[in-house]
């Protein structure tokens, strides 16, 4: 039994991160090997659609670097770069009969998805999600130092009792607003690329 | 909560208004100490406490303040620390002993100085232990840079032997720190780095070097043992601190929204300057910091009655205080950026120049 699958990976080109095409293939491969049946055996076909035959050399670079991910897995992929303007991508898609096809959740995707045929998996851009959860953390933070500063004539009466209740509401507060601010801050570094150092 | 009695106080701690301005400055003072932290490795309280108090914060509550700021991070931070690794458990749970002694000692000190004589006196004793410390850093700083680093490491380590020479019993093996030395010593260095850190909120930059120069243990063992040590010197200040009411959590979270973000952009800084520059930046920011605590000495000496300064000089004293610690913070962090914007034009050309 053989399933048949086609990456589409202009879908990881329009986002500007040369790294996300990797990510990508990665995603797709691991997909598969997970949701494979016994004895299946998988095919992946990444699709590659460019404008002018200008292009077709880097778009065969490019492929040729998503192929290990997955061979490694044991998996067959063939590159397949088609010389066409953009809009056709959807009949090409669909012209390789495929029961999955792997998109990105990019907007030239978005536009895809009502035209092709097969399962249509999405991989959602990672830095996305990184800046949806800073976006959580920057809320709740918000509403932390809102709620600090809103009541602190009640916190400062509990703060002068000089007891272990106002220890622990000192240290509690302390520890929540530095995971939860470090929280937004560490994830928006990782949506704008950059790793954050633990001090 | 009955169990524990706060101390009879003549003078009680004053929370300051906190005005807009005010708010805002205490959000740059922990910006700017997080940068030097992230970028030196640690170095924010000689910023941020002298600027709290500045600003017209209680020197107390300033350093229970910091303490209390420094206790979080060091929480938070030290989940995914690599540094960690590197502990000599065996030292660090005997160095926490004189440690915990340190801080205590300094909290009572502290406590007892202000609630006896007031802000002022308390104001004194916080800035003269500031200057004290920070100008014996700017010398040794300064003598790094002139001498270079391998005459000055080679000259301590021979500190180093002589001190592990001394067999005065208990005399104990680290097998991590691959030292023995009498147990004594570590004590001594653990109180003095308690008693720095609850005095004034600096502790690891005394405390690292110590271990390195007199006890001859290897800075990243030393580092590692000391971050350790910094999660229990943070908790047990602000538990005596915040116990005591010298806790502002308003001026905590304030300094958050600056640290975080500055500890960040001051570690990408070092992948990218030079250490002689970073000592530089080091060594200004220290040196302006301690000035601008000498400068507020006739002042608090005027308010405790002891010389006749008019209002107005004070008022000057104390701008020129605020300019020198901004001022110098500020330099030191431009020269970091200048730094970084020249190291990053450099690899752009060379970028260019490779793709020609």
């Amino acid at each position: 039994m053989e399933r048949n699958a086609v990456v589409v990976v202009n879908t990881a080109l329009d986002v500007g991160d040369s790294a996300f095409a990797l990510e990508f293939a990665e995603f797709c491969a691991e997909w598969l090997s997970r949701h494979a049946k016994k004895g299946m055996k998988n095919r992946a076909t990444l699709l590659y659609v460019v404008e002018s035959s200008e292009g077709l050399d880097n778009a065969k670079a490019l492929l040729k670097r998503l192929v290990p991910a997955f061979e490694k897995r044991g998996m067959e992929a063939e590159p397949l770069v088609r010389v066409c303007p953009t809009e056709r991508l959807s009949k090409e898609i669909n012209a390789l009969k495929p029961e999955v096809v792997f998109l990105t959740d990019s907007k030239l995707a978005k536009h895809l998805r009502k035209d092709i045929i097969g399962l249509q998996v999405e991989f959602p851009n990672p830095r996305k999600r990184e800046l949806r959860a800073s976006a959580v953390y920057g809320a709740a933070a918000l509403l932390l130092y809102a709620a600090i500063f809103t009541s602190f004539g009640i916190i400062k009466g509990i703060l002068t009792q000089k007891s272990f209740v106002s220890v622990a509401l000192i240290l509690g507060t302390v520890l929540a607003v530095a995971y939860i601010y470090g929280n937004t801050i560490a994830h928006a570094l990782k949506y704008l690329g950059i790793k954050p150092k633990a001090h | 909560m009955g169990g524990f009695v706060p101390p009879p106080s003549g003078f009680e701690v004053e929370f300051i208004d906190l005005t807009l301005g005010k708010a805002l400055a205490v959000v740059l003072l922990g910006f700017i100490g997080g940068t030097l932290s992230g970028f030196l490795g640690s170095g924010g309280a000689f910023i941020m406490t002298p600027g709290m108090m500045n600003l017209g914060v209680p020197g107390i509550l300033a350093v229970g303040s910091n303490i209390t700021h420094k206790f979080g991070k060091a929480i938070v931070g030290s989940r995914s620390h690599g540094e960690l690794g590197h502990v000599d458990k065996k030292l660090a749970i005997m160095m926490v002993i004189g440690l915990l002694a340190g801080v205590q000692a300094a909290v009572k000190v502290n406590s007892h100085i202000f609630e006896s004589m007031g802000k002022a006196a308390s104001n004194l004793y916080i800035s003269a232990i500031f200057i004290i410390v920070l100008t014996a850093i700017t010398i040794v700083i300064l003598r790094d840079l002139r001498k270079g680093d391998e005459e000055t490491r080679s000259g301590n380590s021979e500190l180093a032997k002589k001190i592990q020479s001394i067999k005065l019993p208990p005399m104990v093996h680290f097998d991590v720190a691959r030292i023995t030395v009498s147990l004594w010593f570590p004590l001594i260095v653990a109180f003095a780095t308690g008693y720095l850190a609850g005095t004034i909120g600096v502790g690891g930059f005394i405390g690292v070097p110590a271990m390195i120069y007199l006890l001859g243990i290897s800075t990243r063992v030393a580092a590692g043992t000391e971050l350790f040590l910094a999660i229990f010197s943070g908790a047990w200040g602000a538990i005596n601190y915040a116990l005591r009411g010298y806790v502002d959590l308003r001026l905590v979270v304030l300094l958050y929204l600056g640290s975080l973000i500055g500890v960040q952009i001051g570690a990408i800084a070092t992948e990218i300057v030079e250490q002689r520059v970073a000592k530089l930046a080091l060594v200004t920011v220290i040196a302006t910091s301690d000035l601008g605590r000498v400068v507020m000495v006739p002042e608090y000496l005027r308010k405790m009655g002891y010389i006749s300064l008019s209002e107005s000089t004070g008022h000057m004293l104390s701008l020129i205080s605020i300019a020198l610690l901004f001022g110098g913070a500020l330099l030191a962090i431009g020269v970091i950026f200048k730094k970084v914007r020249d190291a990053t034009a450099v690899n752009k050309k060379a970028m260019a120049t490779s793709h020609h």
